[in-house]
């Protein structure tokens, strides 16, 4: 039994091919141990992102309506928007033992979601069969999309703060036609800071992944 | 198709990172595979050569299919042995994990009786070309080849291997057990109910039956406490819902797991749909999973999805026990020998043969009401049993 802690990084605003290209660096050096669990917190500019499970068709042409870069990634999930007032976190996670478990890891961050909504007073909950985090039981307020490569986590988790909505709407996001989106904007007064957000779920997905967890030996 | 997570029902092969002919070895990544929202990849179980592909990209398969078949090593000695083909279905975070070092076994296919008799007469089976169907190595080429052995030179007299002393690895399918009963025995707030019953209609039930004919299937006593068991389940619901993360999943099927000694480590084969079967057809289906599993084959979907679990220990010499419950189900019920004890029955005391039968519950699915309410309706099933008959 070790006590870690998950190292945290924030990036600030980021371009979206830079934090992939250091996911895919810090995955390799997560996977040699060289490192320990890190978590990125960052803001993209706007992009669309298709994941594994996306049609190209999904964009519905707002990638070149609203000359919004678009990128395929090896993440589970459908097309998605990633822009300017969303926080968006990228855990390299090492999994092991019990948390080997792809459903169990996807639970999780649904939980550090939740709890972060929470911290802004906001109430937030899962959806029984769709993976996400809601409100009201309507529209999704974060959307989750990983990839795992031996075992270590990528890609990961967008909450919207003040997220610009409408694009969205111009797709169809996550495979489900007609998903309404929503954001702590919609939900609270004042509008809390990003910055402040970013904090708050580092903070909540420290309490998660951070403590007291059994390291296992590679097989 | 691996099952990467305990609630995943199937995945999509993104992409196959090996072609037909290409070797692997165990471990190698084959393929990428999704499943809900996450994108993850597909370990060869055992090292081999990629034969066929079976599920191409973009499409999906269940959990426990089979999307790609590995043929064993190559090498020389073993060129006469008929090539088995393994199939790449790796269950993980399964008891079906437990599964691997069986199907992944280098031996090669050949019936319980063959392996019986190879193991006595000390014949090493990867030497036996099987002459039953697709190479399986039967009794008769065993003792076939025990014959030319002896007859080629002195055997060495057949070694009975050292009783183990240190440190001992634990094999895959040991580790895998550690692993799942520390979590279910952390995670799951245990209770046990214990009940006693009188076998003694059940055992005539039995010899009733095969001198009737009325089932043709020779029926133990084993698939008589299955039989009451699937009833009493579909009367008691909650026994047979699984735990859902706060929430209580409940389930039109009954699949009774009945876990099974296998050569170093425990196996639990499902008897599927029990509601829908009848004795004979629990009897016919339980003794062929059986033997599949003492076999070591049988298809990872046969090793899933168990609603609830038999833990029969009656063989041997045991009074009662309590067994650890396999996540997510709700309860597992342990079964000791049939004794013949003291019983009171219409006020006076005689001697009865009885059985014990204690179910451990998950506190966060049952209350103690809810156990002892199943036990009373196994009871009453067990020494009622024409109920069993007619159902």
């Amino acid at each position: 039994m070790t006590t870690r802690g998950v190292e945290i990084r924030r990036l600030g605003r980021m371009e979206y091919g830079a934090a992939l290209a250091l996911q895919e660096e810090l995955r390799a050096a997560r996977l040699a141990d060289r490192l320990p669990d890190q978590l990125l917190l960052v803001e993209h500019g706007p992009v669309y992102t298709l994941g594994r499970g996306a049609d190209a068709a999904d964009l519905r042409g707002a990638d070149a309506r609203l000359g919004v870069p678009v990128f395929r990634v090896s993440r589970g999930g459908g097309g998605t928007f990633h822009g300017p007032g969303q926080v968006i976190a990228y855990p390299i996670v090492k999994l092991c033992g019990a948390d080997r478990d792809v459903h169990r890891y996807l639970r999780r961050l649904e939980d550090v979601i939740i709890g972060t909504c929470a911290d802004f007073g906001v109430d937030a909950h899962r959806h029984p069969t769709a993976t996400g985090v809601w409100v009201g039981g309507q529209a999704k307020i974060a959307s989750i999309g990983v990839g795992i490569r031996r075992w270590v986590t990528f890609h990961g988790l967008a909450l919207n703060v003040s997220t610009d909505l409408r694009y969205f709407e111009a797709i169809v996001p996550c495979r489900m036609p007609g998903l309404r989106l929503t954001s702590l904007a919609e939900h609270c007064k004042p509008l809390p800071r990003l910055d402040d957000v970013a904090a708050a779920l580092g903070r909540r997905f420290q309490r998660e992944f951070g403590d007291h967890r059994s390291e296992e030996v590679a097989a | 198709m691996p099952k990467l997570t305990d609630t995943m029902e199937e995945g999509t092969i993104v992409r196959w990172l090996k072609r037909v002919g290409d070797r692997v070895t165990a471990g190698e990544i084959l393929a990428e595979v999704e499943t809900d929202k996450a994108d993850m990849e597909l370990e060869a179980a055992g090292a081999g050569t990629v034969t066929e592909i079976r599920v191409a990209e973009g499409e999906t398969a269940r959990v426990g299919a089979i999307v790609a078949i590995l043929s064993g090593p190559g090498e020389q000695n073993v060129a006469k042995t008929p090539a088995r083909p393994k199939a790449v279905v790796e269950p993980i975070a399964s008891a079906a994990e437990s599964a691997d070092p069986v199907v992944e076994s280098p031996t090669p296919q050949a019936t319980p009786l063959a392996r019986r008799v190879a193991q006595q007469s000390g014949v090493d089976l990867r030497t036996i070309a099987g002459a039953g169907q697709h190479g399986r190595v039967q009794k008769r080429d065993v003792t076939a080849a025990a014959r030319s052995t002896t007859a080629a030179a002195v055997s060495p007299p057949v070694q009975s291997a050292p009783p183990p002393t240190g440190r001992v690895e634990l094999s895959k399918m040991r580790q895998t057990i550690a692993r799942r009963m520390t979590e279910a025995m952390r995670d799951i707030p245990h209770f046990y109910v214990t009940n006693e019953i009188d076998m003694g209609e059940a055992l005539r039930l039995r010899v009733a039956l095969r001198e009737t004919g009325v089932v043709t299937e020779s029926v133990s006593v084993t698939h008589v406490i299955i039989k009451a068991v699937a009833i009493a389940l579909q009367r008691q619901p909650r026994v047979n819902a699984s735990w859902a993360d706060n929430a209580l999943q409940f389930n039109d099927a009954v699949n009774i797991g009945i876990a099974t000694a296998v050569e170093d480590g425990l196996l639990v084969p499902v008897l599927k749909g029990c509601e829908r079967l009848t004795l004979g057809q629990i009897a016919s289906a339980a003794r062929a999973l059986n033997e599949k599993a003492r076999g070591g084959f049988f298809a990872a979907e046969e090793m899933l999805g168990a609603t609830f679990t038999i833990s029969n220990l009656g063989m041997r010499d045991v009074d009662d026990f309590t067994g650890v419950i396999n996540p997510p189900q709700a309860a597992i019920l342990a079964v000791g020998a049939i004794k013949e004890r003291p019983v009171v029955r219409d006020g006076k005391l005689t001697v009865g043969q009885t059985m014990r039968v204690t179910l451990s519950c998950d506190h966060r699915i049952l209350n103690g009401v809810e156990g002892a309410q199943f036990l009373e309706e196994l009871k009453r099933l067990l020494e009622n049993p024409v109920a069993l008959v007619i159902a």
